[in-house]
């Protein structure tokens, strides 16, 4: 009988752990999403607008 | 560049919330007026419409006034939309707030880019999208001369290593989004 609690308890303790364990992965990934820092994606992002200051099409905002 | 859609206004009360306290005190300096820029800012915003992206709108002025020595581009919608058309990862994230770190770029070469970004976007209460970026400029000016600030990142706002689990399980981290 005690065996079986035994089981029933560290099935449960187990749960609890990879439910933790994912909730935590979830709200990071959540994190990630909203600021990051730049990743190979971002860096052709950074050189586009690069190319855009180069050229004069946008130039640094100044408040009125 | 920028439209009257883009242009700061001041904000509403009803889009006014309090700083939190997990905002870092920044420290005490005299700040040199002639120190080179940290950082090149940038607003993609192909000019959706909704909440989080007008509270944006209207909170530009206080980007420019907390960080007045970095340049700050915005571009247009037709001009954002350019950008996300050529980069659709982009799509549904905007307003996205992209920071170059050019110190990254001094330290390491022209050729590589370091910085990081804020995508806005993704929030759907414009409360706590305001407070997402009060938080993001506090992260930056407390961090301004940083030498590895993209680790702080990683450390701070990614909550990684164990400390930061524990404060994302204790709900540090679902207060921001």
């Amino acid at each position: 009988m005690n065996s079986v609690s035994d089981i029933i308890t560290s099935a449960f303790g187990i749960l609890l752990l990879a439910a933790v364990a994912y909730e935590l992965k979830q709200r990071r990934k959540r994190l990630r999403e909203l600021y990051n820092v730049l990743d190979a994606e971002d860096k052709q992002v950074v050189a586009d607008l690069d190319e855009m200051v180069k050229h004069g099409l946008i130039t640094p905002y100044t408040p009125h | 560049m920028a439209t009257d859609a883009t242009k700061p206004r001041p904000a509403t009360k009803n889009t006014s919330v309090t700083v939190t306290s997990e905002m870092e005190e920044a420290p005490t300096r005299s700040y040199d007026v002639k120190e080179l820029p940290r950082f090149q800012f940038f607003l993609i915003d192909s000019g959706w419409i909704g909440p989080v992206p007008e509270l944006i709108r209207q909170n530009l002025g206080m980007i420019t006034h907390l960080h007045d020595n970095d340049p700050f581009y915005i571009l247009s919608s037709e001009q954002s939309n350019q950008i996300l058309k050529k980069h659709p990862h982009l799509i549904g994230k905007d307003p996205i707030l992209l920071a170059r770190d050019l110190h990254g770029s001094r330290m390491t070469g022209a050729t590589e880019y370091h910085g990081f970004h804020l995508n806005l976007g993704i929030m759907k209460d414009p409360e706590k999208a305001l407070d997402v970026l009060q938080h993001f400029l506090n992260f930056l000016a407390v961090h301004r001369k940083s030498q590895s600030i993209e680790s702080k990142i990683r450390q701070q706002l990614h909550r990684d290593g164990f400390e930061g689990a524990i404060e994302v399980l204790r709900g540090g981290a679902e207060s921001l989004i």
